[in-house]
């Protein structure tokens, strides 16, 4: 897909009606940062929706003013009585005096201080819970960190092939952070500059299911190209393509042994250079 | 930006009431919670605010509320307006859509409809205009109705109606990807019939 055909998409107007999933819009913010024509048909298309605005305006009854500055000074009241609340919440006769003025101020916003009371029971229950816990796994635990120091030592000739990574120069580093369904999910894309070859570091995603492989896409000109499928084998270690030219990164999950386009909803990371 | 921002503060001591701010002053202002801010704010943007939920609730009297969530919505969040994202008016305006739409969508208000016996409202706007409200349609400028039937209807479905482009893919039994590419020649042929407008 060439920047004419990305433009006539018509991906620039769903991004700017709401439409664009988040993976769309992530690609598509990425490209404008380094696509002028991109940018230029992005401010296009918003001036467009402003003049149609402007075109349509319908004057609103001339004490509407007043109300909304009114209602404005009113909000930013009842915000400033809120953050005393939250300091306040060990000392109960304040934190009973304080409601009282907020409620005074209408103020129907009583749902941050359920869940701040909700949040604080929990955390009192887990706490129990979790202490009855420690007593009784005191053995399990022992057997455990057996099998800790062992991975240990794996994970420490994993760190030093890392490093070697982050010390070479020529070595370019790109953050893949999770997308919206995903946003505990990251990785590391690592690209030698001289020989173009792409590493991946990918082993804070969640472990492929069965059948299935992460692969890695570069995003050229809001294009993605095939950058390769990734195991654990190759994890930061061996090259998974060579890829000359791309403004970002990104990694979904594909059918063992890839797909030619990538699978949208099953992107886990992205993220631009 | 602080040099900016200090002129400005030196040009509002000076005179205080400005006539004409750029969109950076106007969003300087509205961070520093200037009255000044707010009042050119509504001067230039309340009429276009306000025609656009008018055209999405079809009411005056709940344009005249949602208008006011819209204000505070703007004035409250103004430091999350991210300019590489988008532009500063495009910005309030999907405020206001999104406002509109969600009250649109929100169960009290469709069960206030049925009260008032209005047939299918989300669906049947052309209906709707000719019955109950029409009295709020007095002076309404239409520009949509320069387009093309098929253009018009796929900017109200998805501009004022807040429908996703599966949702229109569906009602119109036109492929997701034709969707698109026929909501960017909407907007293209919109851009021309515009011009005449300025």
């Amino acid at each position: 897909m060439n920047t004419k055909e990305y433009i006539s998409s018509g991906i620039i107007e769903s991004y700017i009606l709401g439409h664009a999933s988040p993976e769309e819009a992530g690609i598509l913010e990425c490209v404008m940062k380094n696509n002028a024509e991109v940018k230029e048909a992005f401010e296009e298309a918003q001036k467009t929706l402003e003049h149609l605005a402007t075109a349509q305006a319908v004057t609103p009854p001339s004490e509407l003013r007043s109300k909304i500055w009114n209602k404005i000074q009113q909000e930013q009241n009842v915000e400033e009585v809120s953050p005393t609340l939250s300091t306040n919440i060990p000392e109960i006769k304040d934190h009973r005096e304080t409601t009282e003025r907020v409620n005074i101020q209408k103020n129907t916003n009583w749902k941050p201080y359920a869940i701040a009371a909700s949040l604080l029971f929990l955390i009192s229950v887990g706490g129990n819970v979790f202490m009855m816990n420690t007593q009784s796994s005191d053995k399990k635990e022992m057997a455990l960190l057996a099998a800790d120091k062992k991975a240990q030592a794996q994970a420490m000739e994993r760190m030093n092939l890392k490093i070697d990574m982050f010390s070479n120069p020529d070595m370019q580093m790109v953050m893949l952070k999770g997308v919206e369904k995903h946003t505990e999910a990251k990785a590391m894309v690592f690209w030698d500059k001289k020989t173009k070859e792409v590493y991946l570091n990918a082993e804070k995603l969640p472990k492929a299911p069965e059948g299935m492989q992460y692969q890695l896409w570069a995003i050229e000109d809001g294009k993605p190209v095939n950058a390769g499928m990734y195991t654990e084998d190759k994890d930061s270690r061996i090259a998974l393509a060579s890829i000359p030219q791309a403004q970002a990164f990104a990694i979904t999950l594909e059918k063992e042994g890839g797909s030619a386009i990538p699978t949208m909803e099953n992107m886990f990371v992205m993220g631009e250079i | 930006m602080g040099i900016c921002f200090i002129l400005l503060h030196l040009d509002r001591k000076i005179n205080t009431i400005k006539t004409t701010y750029s969109e950076e002053e106007l969003i300087v202002l509205l961070k520093e919670k200037n009255e000044n801010g707010f009042h050119y704010l509504y001067d230039h943007y309340s009429g276009a605010l306000y025609g656009i939920i008018l055209r999405i609730v079809q009411s005056k009297e709940y344009t005249e509320e949602i208008i006011q969530d819209v204000f505070v919505k703007i004035w409250n969040s103004i430091h999350q307006y991210d300019a590489s994202k988008g532009r500063f008016y495009t910005w309030m305006i999907n405020i206001a859509r999104n406002t509109a739409i969600d009250y649109l969508k929100s169960k009290a208000f469709q069960n206030e409809l049925k009260n008032q016996s209005l047939p299918d409202f989300v669906y049947n706007t052309a209906e709707l205009s000719t019955t109950n409200n029409s009295s709020d349609y007095i002076g309404f400028n239409n520009v949509l109705e320069g387009l093309e039937t098929d253009k018009q209807e796929l900017i109200d479905l998805a501009y004022y109606q807040g429908y996703t482009q599966h949702e229109i893919s569906e009602k119109l039994k036109i492929p997701l990807g034709t969707v698109k590419t026929k909501m960017r020649n909407a907007l293209m042929k919109l851009k021309d019939l515009l011009k005449d407008y300025q």
